[in-house]
């Protein structure tokens, strides 16, 4: 039996007999004197949601577990292969999209490696001004170092099929040139040293299709992005390295920061439109956790290495541009649905689907389990089964066994850096104990909210129903009182709704549901607060991470490039006007 | 798609086109299976 299956079936075995250790304690506790059929349901919830809570915290601790190996070959040395990097933007500021290439560029240059690699803008951008002054940007993004013949840019008129259709016109057009195609996002960042990395661990095996690095997030500015930003850089990759111990060869693919070979995702990939309309039918919009199971089912290995630095994306700094995003996820998983059952996938990718969807299906439930647990208080129910008698187990062991899931693998993380003297990377083990404990609050605070938003954009894509979010002006993180009230004032009536209806119906109960309704009186509250941006240019403690302290060459790179650039920017800008209209590029 | 003559990177992008089917990820009914079988032969 391979390690990865092994993995999986212990971690599974472990998910699930815990899972039942906890619903029959659950209906032990709920089910004294009789079992009535609020009793039967709130166990099958308590099931449903508790499995996928244990599950993710079994792959932490395999994660903590498991010794971290950074396997890096030499980095001036080129790879075989010749390896096109995609950045597909969507009415993205040029500036910053530009100078992020610009950086990679001047990184693969300086190693000596960079004849193997050619970058590729493909623009799907719709708004006029934007595509001229990409065209304007690309003019001098192709005076850096090498540029000339190596950089390339084009940009179709209609996004047929979205960021998926933008790589796929690009494969059908040009991919037969190239070997490997590293899949960026606008706003990705990547060491000329780990592009090179990726490519040669393509060239060394023949049967790696996709190879996934795992994105830290950088350029965080408020109290919620630097959160985010936390999570991601110390206690993602742990995770990511759990779950990629039971992935083995049929791991992830996110959409970017990836390298795949061409040839086999040309033969694999080619996404149809599924029968029927949105939000189940039509384009597919998750459209990498596909491709990933695609090439697993062509035979192709689908790799992830948490280990390997040097890959960085950008990430929500508020609250509301989190929620929408996660709307489109939530649609775009929930749309996976259809594709659970889809023709010669490995069982592994169908479970990986089922894993997204209840990412999304939990908060509806969780909600669920909120609103029967308050039924359960009218007295005078009938018993549906012959009850338990008398226990002695507390009526809080589930509540603190729920804690104890949620919070043991982050500690176990804080823990197991201390033994590897990775915190001093973080500001020591103080600070990065601080920051843990603050993202433990923090996101406890938030999880009420996050709950709401959630099982709303659920139903929303069950109804169909768009999401109507109040326009977020590009570059403005702060998100005002008012801002957040209507974003949310929904959220405030149903959760002092439920509190009144506990405290005077079944007062008993008030306090179970305080925990979860308290913080979501709060929430524009903290949606404006959380989205206030850090002051000055000093690191705040709370929070720190690696990249902020000690950034790498390439972000710095990236920063002294945009600062550069935006000065010379009003005089190229006013050039703009004189191709506004983009007659260099048609369709 | 393609650039026209005075773009500068016009002549750069390589022409080299991929084939990418498009993957089944549907199940077919029985009665897909004999259409698509009857055009398959017919040759429509």
């Amino acid at each position: 039996m391979r390690r990865s299956t092994a993995l999986r079936l212990l971690a599974l075995s472990l998910a699930a007999a815990l899972t039942i250790t906890g619903a029959y304690v659950f209906l032990r506790l709920t089910g004294q004197g009789g079992v009535t059929a609020i009793d039967l349901l709130r166990t099958a919830l308590v099931v449903l949601t508790g499995f996928w809570l244990i599950w993710g915290s079994a792959a932490a601790i395999l994660g903590v577990l498991t010794p971290s190996r950074l396997i890096q070959g030499e980095p001036t040395q080129a790879p075989k292969g010749m390896t096109a990097i995609l950045v597909p933007v969507y009415n993205e500021d040029p500036v910053a999209t530009f100078s992020r290439i610009a950086a990679m560029n001047r990184s693969l240059v300086a190693l000596g490696i960079a004849e193997r690699f050619h970058f590729v803008i493909l623009s799907d951008t719709q708004v006029m001004e934007t595509a001229a002054l990409e065209v304007v940007w690309f003019n001098r993004l192709i005076d850096e170092p090498m540029g000339a013949g190596r950089i390339f840019y084009r940009r179709r008129e209609r996004n047929v099929g979205r960021k998926a259709g933008n790589i796929e016109d690009f494969v059908a057009r040009s991919g037969g040139a190239y070997d490997y195609a590293l899949i960026l996002d606008a706003d990705s960042l990547m060491e000329g040293a780990t592009i090179g990395e990726m490519a040669r661990r393509m060239d060394a095996d023949p049967q790696l299709g996709l190879f996934q690095t795992v994105p830290h997030v950088i350029n965080a500015r408020t109290l919620f992005g630097r959160s985010l930003q936390f999570a991601a850089a110390y206690l993602s990759p742990t995770f990511a390295r759990g779950a990629a111990m039971m992935q083995g060869n049929e791991g992830p693919y996110w959409g970017h920061n990836a390298i795949v070979r061409v040839r086999a995702f040309a033969a694999s990939c080619g996404l149809p439109e599924l029968s029927g309309k949105p939000p189940f039918g039509g384009h597919i919009l998750s459209h990498d956790y596909v491709e990933a199971a695609l090439l697993s089912r062509a035979g192709w290995k689908v790799q992830m290495d948490p280990a390997l630095p040097g890959s960085f994306e950008e990430g929500p700094d508020n609250l509301i541009e989190y929620a929408k995003r996660d709307r489109r996820w939530c649609q775009g998983n929930l749309q996976h649905a259809r594709l659970v059952g889809a023709p010669g996938l490995k069982f592994w990718s169908r479970f990986i689907f089922l894993q997204g969807i209840m990412a999304y299906l939990a908060s509806p439930l969780w909600l669920l389990l909120l609103v029967a647990s308050m039924v359960a208080l009218v007295p005078e129910q009938p018993s549906v089964v012959r009850g338990f008698s008398k226990t002695d187990i507390s009526a809080w062991t589930l509540p603190i066994a729920v804690a104890a899931i949620l919070l043991l693998p982050k500690l176990a993380i804080w823990l197991r850096s201390i033994l590897d003297g990775r915190n001093r990377s973080f500001g020591g083990t103080l600070a990065a104990g601080g920051s843990v404990v603050g993202e433990i609050v923090l996101s406890t605070l938030l999880a009420p909210t996050l709950l709401f938003l959630q099982s709303r954009a659920v139903i929303q894509v069950l109804l169909g129903i768009d999401g109507g979010w109040p326009a977020t002006r590009r570059g403005q993180n702060w998100i005002s009182l008012a801002d957040a009230w209507r974003a949310s004032w929904w959220i405030v009536a149903i959760a002092a709704a439920t509190l009144a209806g506990a405290v005077l119906l079944a007062s008993g109960s008030a306090i179970w549901v305080a925990p979860a309704m308290l913080p979501a009186l709060l929430a524009p509250v903290l949606i404006s607060w959380t989205s206030r941006p850090k002051r000055g240019t000093a690191t705040p403690k709370l929070f720190a991470t690696d990249s902020e302290l000690a950034p790498s060459s390439v972000i710095k790179e990236q920063r002294a490039i945009m600062t550069a650039w935006t000065i010379q920017g009003s005089s190229i800008e006013a050039d703009a006007a004189s191709v506004r209209t983009p007659t260099h590029v048609i369709a | 798609m393609k650039h026209s003559g005075e773009f500068p990177m016009a002549r750069s992008l390589p022409d080299a086109p991929l084939d990418m089917p498009k993957q089944m990820l549907e199940r077919r009914s029985f009665f897909d299976v004999i259409r698509l079988t009857l055009s398959a032969i017919t040759g429509r």
